[in-house]
Formats: C-alpha cells, structure tokens, sequence
C-alpha cells in the first residue's frame, strides 16, 4: 500500500509555517474553472460585463477557485487530501488578471485526537488580503 | 434587510452523481495534478483503491442549493449587491467515482451588520450509504439593504 502523508503529527511544532503556493491569475483560468464548477458567472469570464455592467477593473478569479488553490496547499503539506477534515475563509480582495497571489498557513495548535490546527489566509504580493481569517484543520498520524 | 422568518427554509434534497472525469476535471482546474485525483494504477495500490475527489470539489455537490437559494423568487435577495463572503467546507469522507450524493440545505442564519445584510446557507451531503460526505456554510454579503 502507498501512503500518501509522510508527516507526522509528533514531529510538527505549532508556529510552524507550510510551504507555500503561489499563482499568478490568468483569464483562462477562470474560463476553466467556471466549466469545471459550473459557476458561469459573466464577471468571471467576460471583461466586457465585468467592466461595463459589474464596474470592475476586468474579470476576477472566483472565490472559491481561490479556495480551492488554498486546499491545495495544504494537502500539498499532508500529503493524503482525506486527511482535511476542515477548510474555512473569508473572501476578501478582487484578483484580477496578471495579479500574483501566494497561498499561506501557519499551524497554531495541535489537538487531541492526533488533529492540528492552521491558520490559512492568501495574500498578494503587496501583501493585500485575498483570503483571510481562514482555518484548517487537518488529521496526521 | 431580508425577512428573518426565511431562516429555517429548506432546499432539496438535491441528487447528484460524481463523474470521473467530472472530478479530474475539478482538480485540474484548480491547479492540482495530485496522481490520487487522475491516476486510477497509482490509486489502486493505496487504501482508497480507485482515485477520489478534491474536497473542494464539495463546492459542487454540496452547495447546489444555495444556488436555488440565490435565485429564490419568494426571497429574491439582491444578486446585483451580492458577494460571498465567506465559506467553510468540513469533511467526514472521501468521494469516489460512480457516488450519489443527496444535499439538503436550509437558510441557516439571516442578521443585519451596519449597512451589510448577511444570508448563511447550511447544505449537508451524504453519499449513497447515507454516511455524511460534508457540510458546507455559505455567507453571502449584500450591500445596501437586501431584498
């Protein structure tokens, strides 16, 4: 049998950082995305409504697709997707095309049951919020 | 401000059968090329067998009715002042191809912040077994005054 997670809960300290992840937005991401989950709405894909009817700078990357790429991080670091039990954000600032964003967490406690607790947030690279006051939680043997 | 006497209305249940290729897919656009999401020999010779969905493929299956919440016409919340402003996913177990997956969800919470109106949505998802698969809870933020 392969295992997929090769940490282990007694060897991570809290106030450890995770590797982080960085992107750099491109239009045809959210093109994807919006096929993918379905979520076709016009100011993710279209710059002609996002800037002429929805009044932004141009498209912005779904929330959730900025979600999704903050899950990846995470499971990056544990290695087994099924060992996230828990995943959580706000949904701060607009990314827009050519925007780099990096994906971040840190843990803060470590918990009964072999289950540790991140903080989890993406900012770009001015250090504007993206994703904030997020949580993860996550099980390791 | 949104009506409070909408909390507590219930959606669904909502079906919805995972594809294979609807799962990679997922993945794959969200930049995660991880072999246990695409790559069924790899799969095989771990404890899942077969390969098994991104969790936040959950933003799929488990929030369907927080879109029919979105376009209710007894509520018809402000869509033009609406963002999301938040969203939590907790997982119990892992979705593999060939699942069905039931959702319901209800208005969770209806509350008022300044000139902010808030809507949470609960949707709750299990598999063909009745396990619960996720919990998903949506906050949707209008501006300005809601409905």
């Amino acid at each position: 049998m392969a295992e997929l997670c090769n940490l282990k809960y007694d060897d991570v300290q809290v106030g450890e950082e995770i590797p982080s992840f960085s992107h750099t937005f491109d239009r045809m991401d959210a093109v994807v995305y919006a096929g993918a989950s379905g979520d076709f709405n016009p100011i993710h894909t279209n710059p002609f409504f996002a800037r002429d009817m929805a009044m932004l700078p141009d498209v912005i990357a779904h929330g959730l697709f900025n979600m999704a790429l903050l899950g990846k991080t995470v499971m990056d670091w544990i290695g087994d997707p099924g060992y996230l039990k828990k995943l959580s954000c706000q949904f701060r600032g607009m990314v827009i095309p050519g925007e780099t964003v990096v994906f971040r967490g840190r843990v803060r406690e470590k918990l009964e049951g072999n289950l540790v607790v991140l903080d989890v947030w993406a900012e770009k690279e001015d250090a504007s919020e993206v994703l904030k006051g997020g949580e993860a939680v996550v099980y390791l043997p | 401000m949104i009506d409070h006497r909408w909390i507590g209305k219930t959606y669904g249940p909502i079906k919805y059968e995972v594809g294979r290729e609807k799962m990679r897919e997922y993945a794959a656009a969200a930049k995660d090329y991880r072999p246990i999401f695409h790559d069924e020999e790899f799969a095989a010779q771990t404890g899942y067998g077969d390969i098994i969905a991104m969790p936040n493929f959950a933003a799929v299956y488990a929030l369907r009715g927080a879109g029919m919440l979105l376009l209710d016409q007894e509520i018809k919340l402000n869509l033009a002042m609406l963002v999301h402003g938040a969203q939590e996913f907790e997982w119990f177990t892992v979705v593999k191809p060939n699942d069905v997956i039931t959702e319901t969800g209800r208005v969770a919470d209806i509350y008022e912040k300044g000139n902010l109106d808030f809507v949470v949505y609960e949707g709750e998802a299990r598999n063909q077994d009745g396990e619960l698969v996720c919990r998903a809870r949506a906050t949707f933020i209008i501006r300005g005054g809601g409905a």
